[in-house]
This record gives C-alpha cells, sequence and structure tokens, in this order.
C-alpha cells in the first residue's frame, strides 16, 4: 500500500493533564523516511511523542491519528509498542533487580508473539543480542547489570538504542536522544540508528538542536511552536534555525495567525 | 508511692488553685492522668532503655519558679512591631483569654505521662507572640537557669512554652537550659507551638545542665500549609536527659527539619524521642540526629515517622549515625517508619561506629597528635548538625560550646587510658 | 464529544491491580481421609496423653509438663498472648483447638510405597512425590500431615554418609541422646507464649543430623500440611550441623482453606558447631484466608538458631507469601567467635493478611557478622512491619552488621512500617541499617509496556527485580516456585 502513510496525523489536540499543548497538529510520515521535529522548549515536542505511545496523563481532546491505516488511538501502549511503533526515552528508567538480557528477551518474545513469530529460546536470543550490542558498542556485562541502575546518561541512550535495534519497530521516535550525551556517544548512538534506516521504516527525530541532525539527516524537517507545526522543510530548514534561532520562527507564525 | 510522686503532688497545692478556671481545671485533670498513670516505666515500650528510678527516688523541697528564665533585658526593649515575648504568669494575669484554648491543646497529658505532670505543676513560662508577617532576625533566647537554693534541696521546675506564630511570621528562639553549679533535681519543659501558614520558626534548644539534675523536655509543633518549622537540639549535659520532639505536619507544603545532636559523658544517659507525623500530602520532613557516646554513658534514639493514608507525595527523611567513643559507652536506636499511604518517599538510616581509623591515621601520619586528631573528627562530626542554624552568631556560640564539651570527654579519655 | 485517548489512559499501577482476577488458592482441597484425633481442649491430660500416644521417655514428658505448667500461668497473666506485635486478632481459645490428630493408617508401614495412596495423592496434588524414584533428585523429603510426619525419603542413602533424617517421633525413639542434648538448648521451654504452647504439645516435625565433616549431599526438606478442621499444628523441627558440617534444608507449608482461623506455633532449632553452616529456607503458602479476611492460618513462629562454634554459620531465607497472620522472627545467636547470621526475606501481604516479621541478630562472639534484607510488599489491605533486633554485647569486639529493609506499597489502603531495634555496647562494632518505602512508578511500568510487555508481566517482573536479593538466595527449585508465587499472590490485590 504505498499509498498509504506509514502514521497520518490529523488536527490533533492534546492535552498534558489538564493543559492544552498540541492545538491542531498534522503530519504524515511515509515509509522509508526520516523527519526531524524541532522547536522550542514548551513548543509541544514531548507531548507528540508521548501522545504517539499512549502514555497516561495525556489526553486527546481532538483529532486522530492513524498508523498504517488504523485507528492508533484505540490501541493501549503495549499494542501500541507490539505494532512495531518505539520510543527511545528522554530520560529512560532504572528498574532495580530486573536484569537487562531478561528484561529484553521478555520484550522480544511479547512482540514477536504478537507477530505470529516463534519465541526465541535464551541461546537464540544470546546470539541476537550480542550482534546488535556490537552496533552500539556496548559491553556484554552490563546485560547481566538491572535495566539502566547505574548507568551513565551515555550508557542510558545506548540502551535505548539496542532496544530499538532488538525490537525491530515499524516507527521509530527519538525523543531528545541527543541530550546529556558528548559527541562520541552521540556518534555511536546515531551510527546504531542510521543502520536502522529502511524502506520499510519510519523515523521521527525530536530534537532542541541542529547538532542531531549532522549525524542523522532527516529528509524533511518541521518546526514546531506553540503546539502546531509552523513550517516545514528539507534538511536545509534546521540549518537556517540554527543560524537564525526560533524567534525568526515564532515571530512569522505570530505574524502570520 | 514514690517520694517524687508525693512530694510534688504536695507541693503543687500551693498554686493548684490559682490563675483562670479553665487552667485549673486542665492542672486538676492532668493531676489525674498523672497519678492514674505513675511515673513511666521501662515496662513502656517508650521508655524501655531509660530508667526514671533516680528521678522517682528524689523527695523535692520546692517547685522553683520557672522564672529563672530570664529574657534579655534589652532584647525585650527591641523587640520589632508585632511581636511579644513575655512570661506565661504576667499573660494569665492580664490576658488569659489571648492563650485560652491555645495553652495545653498540643500537649495532651493523656499521651504521656510527664506532660500530664508538667501540667499538673505549671505556674509560669514563657509566650512568644508574633503577629502575621511580624519578622526578628537576632534570635530571641531565653535563658533557664536551674540553680540551686542555699541548702541545695532538690528542686523542680515546670517551664512552658507557648509560641503563636501568626501567617508568615518568622522567629528564631533559644532555649538555653543551664545550671551554674550541680545538684540534685528535675526540670520538666513542655513547649508549644502553633505555626499558621507560611509561617517559619526556628526552635534552638541547648541541654546542658549538668548531673545529677534530670532534665525532660517534650516539644509539640503543629505546622500549617507552606509554613516551616526547625528544630536544633544540642545536649551536652552529663545527667540524666529525656528529650522528646513532636511535628505535625497538618496541611500541604508544610516542612519541617529536626536536627540533634547529642554528647554522652562521665554516666550521662540521653535519650531522644522524636515523631514526625505526615497528616497532609506533599509534606516534607528531614531529621538528622547525631549522637557521640563516650566514658560510660548511653545514648538513645528513637524516631517516629507516620504517614496517613491521605499524606501521598510524602518525601520523610530520617537518620541517625552515632559514634562510639569508650568500651562502656552503648546506643539504643530505634528508627521506625509507619506508612499508610503509598506514594511516598521515606527513608531511614542509622549507624553506629567509631572514629574512622584511616582518617585518623592520616592526620597522624601529618603530624597531628592522635587526641587532637580525634577531636578533629569528632567535631567535623558534630558540626555538620549546627551549620544547619540559621544564625551565624548562635552557630558559632554553639560550636564553641560542643567544642568544650568534646575536651573533656577527649581529656577524660586521655586520663581514663593513662591510668 | 471528546475525541479520547481513552484506551491509553488508564493504567497507573494500582489501576491495573485493582482491573486483575481475583486468583483462588491453589491448596486449598481438603483430603478425606480418617483421623485419629483427640477431643479439644488443654490440659495437662492432653499432654500426658501426646506423650503417650508417641510412647516418650520421661524426660521428654516432663519438658512438656514444665512447659504446660508455665504457659498456663502465662495465660493467666494475660490470656491474649503476645501485644506488642502490630498485628490484630480476636483472642484465641486454647480449650477448643485439636492439639492432636493424624492420618490413621492401615498398618505400620515398612517401606515408602506403602503409604496410603490417600495420602501419597495428596502430596502428589501439592507437587510432592513421596516416592524416591518420581522425586527430583537431590532433595529428600520428611512429609509432615497435621499432627505427625507420614514419610522421609531417602533416608538409606543419607545414613551412608551417617546423616540423619527422620521425623522428630522416630528421633526420640531412635537418638534420644542428640535430641536431650539438643532440644530447648536455643529455644527454652519458656522462651516466649507461641514457644511454650508448642513445648507443651509439639507432636511431630523433622529432625536432622549431619556429623562431623560431612557436606549432605541433597537438600533436605520438610513439607508441612495442616489437613484436619479444628485442629493446631505444633511441629518441632531440630537441626544439628557437627564440626565442619553442611547442609541446606527446605520447608514448605500449604492448608485447605477453611472458614476458621487455625493455629499453627511451631518451634524450630539450630545449632551449628564449629565451622559448620546451615542454610534454612522457607517458603510459606498456609492458606491466607479470603480476599474479605475471613479463615486462614495464624502462623506464630519461633525459629532461632545458635552459631556455637567458631566461624559457623548460620542464614535464614524466607518467602512468605500465605497465612492470614504471620509472626515470626528467624533469629541468630551468634556466639562463636567469627560465626556469620544471615537473614533474607520476602513477605507479601495482600488483602486483609497481616505480617509482623523479622530477625534478631544477637552478637556475643568476637567479629561475628550479620546480614539482613528484608523486602516487604503490601497491596490490598496488607498490613506488615518489619521488627528486628540487632544486638552487639559489650564482648562482640569487631561486630558487624548491615541491614537493609525495603517496602513497595500497591494501593493506598495498605500500610508498611518498619521497626529496627538497634543495640550497641561496644565501641568497635560497626552497625548499618537502612529503609525505604515506595511504590511501583507510573514511569517503570509505563517503560516495560512501551516495549511491548502487558501489564501483568510487568508489575511481576517489577516485583521479582525488587525481590532479587532474597530470591537468589534460594535454591534453584525453590526460586522458581517462590517467584511464581509471589505473582500469584498479587493478583486480585487491590479488590
Amino acid at each position: 500500500m504505498p499509498n498509504v502513510p506509514l502514521i497520518e496525523i490529523k488536527n490533533l489536540h492534546a492535552n498534558a493533564g489538564d493543559t492544552p499543548i498540541l492545538r491542531g497538529l498534522d503530519l504524515e510520515i511515509r515509509a522509508g523516511e526520516v523527519h526531524a521535529i524541532m522547536g522550542p522548549n514548551g513548543s509541544g515536542k514531548s507531548t507528540l511523542s508521548n501522545v504517539l505511545v499512549g502514555r497516561p496523563g495525556y489526553a486527546v481532546t481532538d483529532g486522530e491519528i492513524r498508523f498504517r491505516g488504523q485507528n492508533l488511538l484505540e490501541m493501549d501502549a503495549e499494542t501500541r509498542a507490539r505494532e512495531g511503533i518505539f520510543l527511545a526515552f528522554q530520560y529512560p528508567v532504572e528498574i532495580p533487580g530486573v536484569a537487562n538480557n531478561y528484561f529484553l528477551r521478555t520484550a522480544v518474545n511479547a512482540i514477536r508473539s504478537h507477530r505470529g513469530q516463534e519465541r526465541l529460546d535464551a541461546i537464540d536470543f544470546l546470539t541476537l543480542l550480542r550482534e546488535k550490542m556490537k552496533l552500539v558498542e556496548m559491553p556484554e556485562e552490563m546485560m547481566a547489570r538491572a535495566i539502566n541502575e547505574g548507568f551513565s546518561g551515555g550508557e542510558k541512550k545506548r540502551n535505548e538504542i539496542l532496544q530499538m535495534l532488538l525490537l525491530d519497530p515499524a516507527f521509530c521516535i527519538l525523543d531528545e536522544t541527543d541530550s546529556g550525551l558528548d559527541i562520541d556517544a552521540l556518534r555511536t548512538v546515531a551510527n546504531g540508528v542510521n543502520q536502522m534506516r529502511s524502506a520499510d521504516r519510519a523515523m521521527l527525530v525530536i530534537t532542541h538542536y541542529q547538532r542531531l541532525l549532522d549525524y542523522i539527516v532527516p529528509d524533511r524537517v518541521h518546526v514546531l511552536s506553540k503546539g502546531r507545526i509552523v513550517r516545514s522543510g528539507g534538511k536545509e530548514l534546521a540549518l537556517e534555525l540554527e543560524e537564525k534561532g526560533y524567534g525568526w520562527i515564532e515571530g512569522e507564525a505570530g505574524q502570520a495567525s | 508511692m514514690s517520694g517524687a510522686v508525693d512530694s510534688l503532688m504536695r507541693l503543687r497545692q500551693r498554686f493548684a488553685g490559682e490563675g483562670p478556671e479553665w487552667l485549673q481545671i486542665q492542672r486538676e485533670a492532668a493531676a489525674q492522668a498523672f497519678l492514674d498513670a505513675g511515673l513511666p516505666t521501662r515496662r513502656l515500650e517508650a521508655w524501655k532503655s531509660t530508667n526514671l528510678a533516680p528521678l522517682a527516688a528524689l523527695d523535692f523541697a520546692r517547685i522553683a519558679p520557672t522564672g529563672a528564665a530570664t529574657l534579655g533585658a534589652s532584647l525585650a526593649a527591641s523587640l520589632p512591631a508585632g511581636i511579644r515575648v513575655r512570661s506565661l504568669a504576667e499573660v494569665l494575669r492580664s490576658e488569659p483569654d489571648r492563650i485560652a484554648g491555645r495553652l495545653g491543646r498540643l500537649a495532651d497529658p493523656k499521651l504521656s505521662a510527664l506532660v500530664a505532670l508538667q501540667t499538673a505543676c505549671l505556674e509560669d513560662g514563657v509566650v512568644i507572640e508574633l503577629d502575621a508577617n511580624a519578622r526578628i532576625e537576632e534570635p530571641i533566647r531565653i535563658r533557664f537557669n536551674s540553680s540551686p537554693d542555699v541548702y541545695d534541696r532538690p528542686s523542680a521546675s515546670f517551664p512552658r512554652l507557648l509560641v503563636l506564630a501568626g501567617a508568615h511570621s518568622e522567629a528564631t528562639i533559644v532555649l538555653d537550659f543551664g545550671s551554674e553549679k550541680p545538684a540534685p533535681g528535675f526540670t520538666c519543659h513542655v513547649a508549644e507551638l502553633l505555626l499558621e501558614k507560611g509561617a517559619r520558626v526556628e526552635l534552638v534548644q541547648i541541654q546542658a545542665e549538668p548531673a545529677p539534675r534530670i532534665h525532660f523536655s517534650s516539644v509539640h509543633a503543629e505546622v500549617e500549609g507552606g509554613a516551616r518549622f526547625d528544630s536544633s537540639i544540642s545536649s551536652l549535659s552529663d545527667g540524666l536527659l529525656r528529650s522528646e520532639l513532636d511535628v505535625r505536619l497538618i496541611a500541604p507544603g508544610a516542612e519541617t527539619g529536626m536536627n540533634g545532636f547529642f554528647l554522652g559523658r562521665g554516666t550521662g544517659h540521653v535519650d531522644h524521642f522524636t515523631t514526625v507525623e505526615h497528616a497532609a500530602p506533599h509534606c516534607t520532613s528531614a531529621q538528622e540526629y547525631r549522637g557521640v557516646l563516650g566514658d560510660r554513658s548511653k545514648g538513645v534514639f528513637r524516631g517516629r515517622v507516620i504517614v496517613r493514608p491521605d499524606a501521598q507525595k510524602t518525601d520523610a527523611r530520617q537518620s541517625n549515625p552515632n559514634l562510639l567513643l569508650s568500651d562502656s559507652a552503648s546506643v539504643d536506636t530505634r528508627p521506625q517508619l509507619e506508612i499508610y499511604a503509598d506514594d511516598v518517599r521515606a527513608s531511614h538510616g542509622s549507624t553506629i561506629g567509631q572514629l574512622d581509623a584511616d582518617a585518623l591515621f592520616f592526620l597522624r601520619a601529618r603530624g597531628i597528635a592522635e587526641s587532637e586528631a580525634r577531636l578533629l573528627l569528632t567535631h567535623a562530626f558534630a558540626s555538620a548538625i549546627v551549620e544547619a542554624l540559621r544564625d551565624p552568631g548562635l552557630r558559632a556560640d554553639l560550636i564553641r560550646r560542643i567544642d568544650e564539651a568534646l575536651a573533656r570527654l577527649e581529656s577524660a579519655r586521655t586520663v581514663g587510658g593513662a591510668a | 464529544m471528546e475525541a479520547t485517548n481513552a484506551k491509553t489512559e488508564k493504567p497507573t499501577a494500582n489501576a491495573q491491580l485493582e482491573r486483575l482476577a481475583k486468583q483462588d488458592y491453589k491448596y486449598g482441597f481438603v483430603t478425606d481421609i480418617e483421623e485419629d484425633r483427640i477431643a479439644p481442649g488443654l490440659t495437662e491430660d492432653v499432654v500426658r496423653l501426646i506423650s503417650q500416644k508417641k510412647r516418650e521417655p520421661e524426660w521428654l514428658l516432663e519438658f512438656r509438663l514444665k512447659a504446660y505448667r508455665r504457659f498456663r500461668e502465662m495465660l493467666a497473666e494475660n490470656a491474649a498472648g503476645p501485644e506488642w506485635a502490630n498485628v490484630a486478632y480476636p483472642p484465641i481459645d486454647y480449650d477448643a483447638i485439636v492439639y492432636y490428630s493424624a492420618p490413621k493408617q492401615k498398618k505400620k508401614v515398612e517401606s515408602l510405597d506403602e503409604i496410603d495412596p490417600q495420602l501419597r495423592e495428596t502430596y502428589g496434588k501439592l507437587g510432592i512425590s513421596l516416592l524416591e524414584q518420581k522425586r527430583l533428585h537431590g532433595i529428600a523429603v520428611d512429609a509432615v500431615f497435621d499432627s505427625v510426619s507420614v514419610a522421609t525419603t531417602f533416608r538409606a542413602e543419607l545414613e551412608k554418609k551417617g546423616i540423619l533424617f527422620c521425623s522428630f517421633s522416630e528421633a526420640v525413639e531412635h537418638h534420644p541422646e542428640l535430641v536431650r542434648k539438643y532440644l530447648g538448648s536455643v529455644v527454652p521451654y519458656s522462651d516466649n507464649f507461641f514457644a511454650c504452647l508448642n513445648s507443651a504439645v509439639f507432636s511431630d516435625g523433622s529432625f536432622a543430623y549431619i556429623p562431623k565433616g560431612v557436606r549432605c549431599p541433597m537438600e533436605l526438606s520438610t513439607y508441612f500440611r495442616i489437613n484436619a478442621a479444628g485442629t493446631g499444628q505444633f511441629e518441632r523441627t531440630l537441626l544439628v550441623a557437627d564440626e565442619d558440617a553442611y547442609v541446606s534444608y527446605l520447608e514448605g507449608c500449604t492448608a485447605p482453606q477453611r472458614d476458621e482461623n487455625q493455629l499453627h506455633a511451631a518451634v524450630v532449632e539450630l545449632v551449628a558447631l564449629d565451622r559448620a553452616e546451615i542454610k534454612y529456607s522457607t517458603v510459606q503458602n498456609w492458606y491466607p484466608g479470603n480476599a474479605e479476611g475471613v479463615g486462614g492460618i495464624y502462623n506464630f513462629v519461633t525459629k532461632r538458631g545458635a552459631c556455637r562454634g567458631f566461624r559457623s554459620k548460620i542464614s535464614w531465607t524466607q518467602v512468605e507469601t500465605g497465612s492470614a497472620i504471620t509472626w515470626k522472627y528467624p533469629s541468630c545467636l551468634l556466639i562463636g567467635d567469627e560465626s556469620v547470621g544471615a537473614f533474607y526475606s520476602v513477605a507479601m501481604t495482600n488483602h486483609h493478611q497481616q505480617a509482623d516479621t523479622g530477625t534478631k541478630m544477637i552478637h556475643i562472639g568476637k567479629n561475628t557478622k550479620s546480614t539482613i534484607i528484608s523486602k516487604g510488599i503490601s497491596a490490598g489491605r496488607g498490613n506488615q512491619s518489619y521488627r528486628g533486633l540487632v544486638k552487639i554485647g559489650p564482648k562482640a569486639t569487631g561486630a558487624r552488621n548491615y541491614s537493609q529493609c525495603d517496602s513497595l506499597l500497591m494501593g493506598d489502603r495498605c500500610g508498611a512500617h518498619t521497626f529496627p531495634y538497634l543495640d550497641v555496647a561496644n565501641p568497635t562494632a560497626t552497625v548499618e541499617h537502612e529503609a525505604t518505602t515506595s511504590k511501583i512508578s507510573d514511569d517503570q511500568l509505563f517503560f516495560c509496556r512501551q516495549r511491548g510487555i502487558g501489564e501483568e508481566d510487568a508489575i511481576s517482573m517489577i516485583v521479582n527485580g525488587f525481590c532479587k536479593e532474597v530470591l537468589r538466595e534460594l535454591p534453584m527449585e525453590f526460586a522458581v516456585e517462590a517467584q511464581n508465587l509471589l505473582s500469584v499472590s498479587l493478583e486480585g490485590s487491590v479488590g
């Protein structure tokens, strides 16, 4: 179905708690495309990613979201994940006592079962895990440790990308993945993401800065302001923003409305 | 019946019929409650580690006027508008209605036999009133001097402090308990503090009456929304000392900091019992009590943190590190969490240990004598508590007094070690 | 109309728990078997009758009678029993309890294969095979049914190594000198209310003796089953590890589902001599009562180990998910220099369950060490308290203790309480206690769901992670059972 977008957002209005944040957002992303959403703090970037993955505490008050033509808003969070929506969290949580490898195998098998694939046994899983860990340059001993417990900021982000590689999603959302990363970690993370680029997968990169887009080059760039996309363009738009700052766009948007 | 109970119940008759009627009724009810309960014994869980037999044995010759509370005269003159510091006796004489329904509201004779005794024998004390928005930077210092009469007969005193802090008022109050001369006796002190919205009150207690005088203190504070109550207690006495602190956080945003330093010397026995009750959501409490026990002294810390069912988003922390400096010293510590709400952050920790041998060695390797090195490390351990005080002058004063007490402890150790 | 994100809105950890279906207690069945039981009531005659039925020697009868008389005194002082624990229950009528009930076996059995098939079937349903060939290799079982031990497996194989493992009654018959030497030496008959009652009326239990230098080649295990109505179970376990011996011992418990509360007051005594090591593990799954708090076992147990020898070690590991009320404090007396005690505990209270549990570590010898790790999980209207004493005596130079008590609360009607008692009378001791209370965070739960893991699995995973430090102390077979139990016990937790 080449004509159906992978994800289709129409006139999305959403609240974080009781506060209206998104006020009529439209966005279409097709398989194979990488889109970037940029915007100043408070523009609604995180709300968008949270609404897409169905996080409690966010309510859609109007509009619709379709994923492969299906109504996404009717699915609960785990179903969205199993259908192939993946969020790399801005602040990955720590879960004491739960070993990374055990957690990852549970997640991989939950998703495989949903897709009608056979569950992986411990040996097969380990083979797969080792292969993916190399891509993000994670030492093996980290797998026996509890999820993110005692991980540095960079290690947590790598762990997110590792999960993305393992779960093989159709639509990846990277929420401020560059925040708190030094340049080496940023390269490694970007390398993992670029490995994932393919014709049947789409990505949405949410970021405040241009920096990450030097390593993950987007097909389209959108600027979010006050809960709406106020400007879209090619990858040059990100460079322009870097140069002129958000005030430029917001000023324009203010005049337009 | 013990000598103490008999003599006190007899002595109180001299003034039991004085003052407004409501106070007389309170006194009588409290006397009855005290007689029903008797002096606490170690059979009570709350008194398991502290023996009041030395108190029971005293035959009191008099109840001393608590007027020994000397207010700095200069301070009284220079108090800013909206702040009044008066003796309780004076307020009872001139304007008893101002404190009716407030005096005795928090200190419940039914919950504690010694609070009952204090109320039964209540005659005088200090009333501090802070009008809404009234502020005073300089600490209000009150000194309680329990010097004996010329015959050195056992005397008891029952000072009461009542603090009425209006909305957004601010003050630091220092209670300094001391004595010029060691003598048998009993100081039984109760304080009640009512903090209205946004008030900030810091209460500093210095408990330094020497043995053989027995010191009991029971402080109760109720803290409204957005208000903050800080308590700092330094127990420097070498006698039998029991100090209770009871803080209730009753509206969202109430905060309390409860700090204590206790030093055990000689055959001293120091027992701290704190309770903080989170009765409303979004309240914060942080407690830190540090103990240093030397010679043949005993330290006791018992801290209860209670989180009521609706007190979600509570943040409660408690910590009680102790240093044991001698073979014959001991410490009992009982931090307690009682939690009935699920969305809370509560933690407590207790440690008991000796001075860090590595640190001690490091200092000696740099040429510092062992006893000096020990003092240095103990000082560092103790001063963390005092550094939280708001007033720099008070901080310096207290650190000096703590250092003196630590030096006495260390010199006793050195002398004992050489013998 | 509001276009809501409805499906995604619901779950917080609590909402999820509330949604979970009620799960029945799996072991609630009753075995219909002919019983030899005596009339209810506690009198000196009953004590004599129990002793007589078991053909006990005079000294043991004397032990029972001393305990009986002391118990009567305690009862006269305070009929309610100990009141300091943070649990509430109506007074127990000690004269309404049946103190002896045993399944009538057709004849004396010569081999395990001759055991009443009905009994065999009961244990089969509980997942315990009494037939050696069907057992998981590596575990010897003593099965206690109501008041008596009905079978002990692998005995012959153990005897080759000189290990004695049998029912308590058989130990009294065949090894009276050992029983007499150690019985009551760790928990004196007058120790406390329930231990005193047990000392008067205990009917059976397990006994094991590991001789000098022997490492027990398999796990020893006792499986306790209360079946009869109106009875109490009062078993007594005695384990002695001689010099340089090692044993790992497992204990499991279940009971039928009944509306009445039944009393289980056991005593366990462990003795470790020089360099001996005892690991004692319990998975306690007595009937907890129903979701409304009706019925269930009162589990009032005294467990204590004495590390008498130099460098001896005793560790208690417990997973407590059952019982209406749990009252137990497995303790260590660290007498021998350099001896080591440990207590690892997971306690879960759901519905109306109450637990007051913890440990006592009494440091007497030099350079003794103890570790306490306690994990409490409260859900529903469950209430639980950790109560633990660490006592460092004046002569316990160089003693060390580390305690960590963490509570996890699920739902807003449960409670978690921590009452540590640290008494230190030696300046060279190092004692550390830490406690925290938290809940499963919505962020953790959402993170798992975003990775495709359903809520039930996510909660179970997080709870097991919370308990990990304790679960890893359990022998393999038990660890799996314990994990499953934790998941099952959580279901219907906020109903």
